[in-house]
């Protein structure tokens, strides 16, 4: 029978394919440009990993098993660029994964007081690290939940960013004419998430309903950022879509309870406020965001209830270098629900910490970290350690191993998946 | 045409303090305030290329693209690395306030998270991407962190030069000393020897093509030697520019956030 999770899977799966589209619109726009701008730089560049995980617990299944060849290049005029990202993957855990991916294409302007980037683009805001706040314009790819790089978590989205720029300060427009969800696993894989449903009825599971492609259905933002003496701080908005769909749920009783979950995409609107602070050794910063009518489950998983509340998810985090090659971070988030209902599946507080040290050793080419994750409410938590070695600039060996532990909870999920690691990248 | 007469202005300055300091005998702290403040435009370009050398012969490279300006006494400047390919695009950006009570402002932008974050002044006394430079040895060190002592004059390669010695204010400090050989014409050290915590020999910094560029003296080449370690490391400046009239807004995270100067 086809589970929920395989609907949001099929639906979110990574675009296949080059998708050649975006060069389309790009380079016919990067031929326009004044002759003038076409003083040309051309720097291809990229990096060769492969990453290998086998499980620690039961049958040492491998959870991860991709390699990567990442192409990208820069052609850069004098007030004009061109980037362009692409990826072979072969992914023995995750099939659907391997082939061929243009990840970022955009052409970049710059004039003396504004700039404008067009295309596919990783856009990313926020002070957090490893946890998003306000860093939801990029959707997540969770195929792999967060045992891999953050910076592969994130996926680009096709967009129009404009900027002003000040000499202290800057203004961003953001403009997304297409949704694109975050993708899930599904439940075949190492990686799915736990869906709780009853067993003892049938359940009908309906496709996601994602926005339609129309102008009134794009998502735009904007963000006011300073960076004065002895601080930076930030204002933004986003009027966007949920990126992963709501479950919403009908229960039909007759001879048999049927039970139809319709998985939807809603609208979401915040309002952000970031800031970094250098205090000696220490940077202190943080986020907060207002989440307008965000929906949240029910407790009972027989209610048809949803409750749609406003939200405060706010995060604060130090970041210590002490000398001597080490670094400390320490961060502590909540997501605040405002006025709260008991009936609620989540806490009216969720709250999460996490920990990261590292070292550097070796003239700087051996590197011990480790990064922990704590969910406070249900006392679970996720710990990667690594270590990372420099055989020579261009290629590094890494290893490491991570564990999950907690009955319940996002990490605690996950408890049977601690797992040991080991990378190689070869940078070109 | 403004620039020349500054640096004339300055030279001349140079000469007025010069004469009258030694005609009250020059300090320590008068040298060092002369070196710290030698004249070098008000905006420079550089590409330089560092080879690190490792007892056993083995090399690396390092290639970085940096700029500055001056903004009175304070600056602005930004590093970019080039090389090697784990680290290219990785910038760096800073604002260098003279009074002291102000911390300098500083973002670090690394091209794999694509986010640019500020970073605080300390670890100063780290070594810089693993050469055996110091940020401070890289010129980030104010007078007035030191005591300095002129100890005497000496004729290296048929110049005189002053040899002057510096003892950090600071307890801890990576070095218990450091005595430079500084060239009189040009206000350049031609050998600087580092003392660790135990006061012993631990570095020795030789500069060894020393010539004008653009009307200022420059150091060309540099090779610092460290002795307990037995690693060096050869930074050698590629292309030098004085006074190109960089723009303003190019000392903005904004650039950093693009990892290239265009």
């Amino acid at each position: 029978m086809k589970t929920l999770l395989d609907t949001l899977a099929t639906k979110t799966r990574r675009h296949k394919g080059l998708n050649l589209s975006i060069f389309g619109v790009l380079v016919p726009l990067w031929l326009i440009l004044p002759a003038n701008l076409l003083g040309i730089d051309f720097d291809p560049q990229g990096f060769a990993d492969t990453y290998h995980a086998v499980g620690l617990n039961g049958s040492h299944n491998f959870l991860s098993s991709r390699t990567r060849l990442r192409f990208e290049m820069w052609i850069t005029g004098n007030d004009a660029s061109l980037f362009a990202s692409m990826n072979a993957i072969n992914n023995n855990v995750i099939k659907s994964n391997s082939g061929l991916e243009l990840r970022e294409a955009f052409i970049d302007y710059f004039a003396d007081n504004w700039d404008v980037r067009i295309g596919r683009q990783l856009i990313i805001w926020g002070k957090a690290d490893g946890l998003a706040i306000t860093d939801i314009i990029s959707p997540k790819d969770y195929t792999e939940f967060i045992a891999q790089d953050f910076d592969d978590i994130r996926l680009p989205v096709d967009a129009l960013k404009w900027r002003l720029l000040f000499e202290q300060a800057n203004i961003e427009f953001l403009w997304l004419p297409v949704f694109k969800p975050a993708i899930l696993p599904s439940p075949d894989l190492p990686w799915a998430f736990k869906f709780e449903y009853p067993q003892n009825f049938q359940v009908i599971f309906e496709e996601p309903i994602e926005p339609d492609l129309t102008l009134k259905n794009s998502e735009v933002g904007g963000k006011l950022s300073f960076y004065l003496h002895g601080i930076d701080f930030a204002f933004s908005s986003f009027y966007t879509w949920d990126d992963l769909p709501t479950i919403h749920k009908t229960i039909s009783t007759g001879d048999t309870i049927v039970i139809h979950y319709y998985p939807e995409h809603h609208r979401l609107t915040f309002i952000g406020v970031e800031f970094s602070r250098p205090l000696g050794d220490f940077i202190l910063r943080g986020e907060g965001a207002f989440y307008k009518d965000k929906y949240f489950e029910p407790a009972d998983i027989l209610s048809e209830s949803l409750f749609k509340k406003n939200s405060l998810d706010w995060l604060l985090g130090i970041d210590w270098t002490p000398g001597n090659y080490w670094m400390i971070t320490a961060q502590l988030a909540d997501d605040f629900i405002l006025n709260y209902n008991n009936a609620i599946k989540n806490d009216e507080h969720t709250m999460l910490a996490t920990l990261h040290i590292s070292k550097k050793f070796l003239r700087q080419t051996l590197e011990l970290s480790a990064m922990g994750y704590y969910g406070i409410n249900d006392k679970d938590f996720f710990v990667r350690t690594g270590v990372d070695y420099a055989l020579t600039d261009e290629l590094h060996i890494l290893s490491g191993i991570d564990i999950f532990g907690g009955n319940k909870g996002i990490f605690g999920q996950f408890d049977n998946n601690d797992e040991v690691w080991i990378k190689a990248k070869y940078n070109f | 045409m403004l620039s020349k007469i500054i640096i004339m202005i300055n030279l001349l300055l140079l000469i007025i303090s010069l004469g009258w300091s030694q005609s009250k005998e020059l300090t320590g702290r008068d040298i060092a305030i002369m070196v710290h403040d030698r004249p070098d435009g008000n905006d420079r370009k550089s590409i330089t290329k560092m080879t690190l050398i490792n007892k056993r012969g083995k090399t690396r490279e390092r290639t970085v693209l940096s700029i500055s300006k001056d903004y009175g006494k304070d600056s602005k400047s930004i590093i970019f690395f080039q090389s090697p390919a784990d680290v290219k695009g990785t910038g760096f950006l800073q604002y260098e306030y003279d009074d002291p009570a102000k911390e300098d402002d500083r973002w670090l932008y690394l091209p794999a998270l694509k986010k640019v974050r500020r970073i605080s002044g300390s670890s100063k006394s780290d070594y810089f991407m693993g050469t055996d430079f110091t940020y401070d040895d890289m010129g980030g060190r104010s007078v007035d962190e030191d005591d300095h002592k002129l100890l005497r004059e000496e004729i290296i390669d048929s110049v005189k030069c002053w040899v002057l010695e510096s003892i950090p204010k600071e307890k801890d400090y990576i070095y218990s000393k450091t005595i430079k050989w500084i060239r009189q014409d040009a206000l350049i050290p031609v050998k600087v020897e580092f003392y660790d915590r135990q006061t012993n020999l631990l570095k020795v910094l030789k500069i060894t093509d020393i010539r004008k560029q653009d009307g200022f003296w420059t150091s060309f080449k540099m090779e610092m030697n460290n002795i307990q370690e037995k690693h060096k490391t050869i930074l050698e400046i590629e292309e030098m520019h004085y006074d190109i009239g960089l723009k303003d807004n190019l000392f903005r995270v904004t650039t950093l956030e693009r990892g290239r100067l265009k």
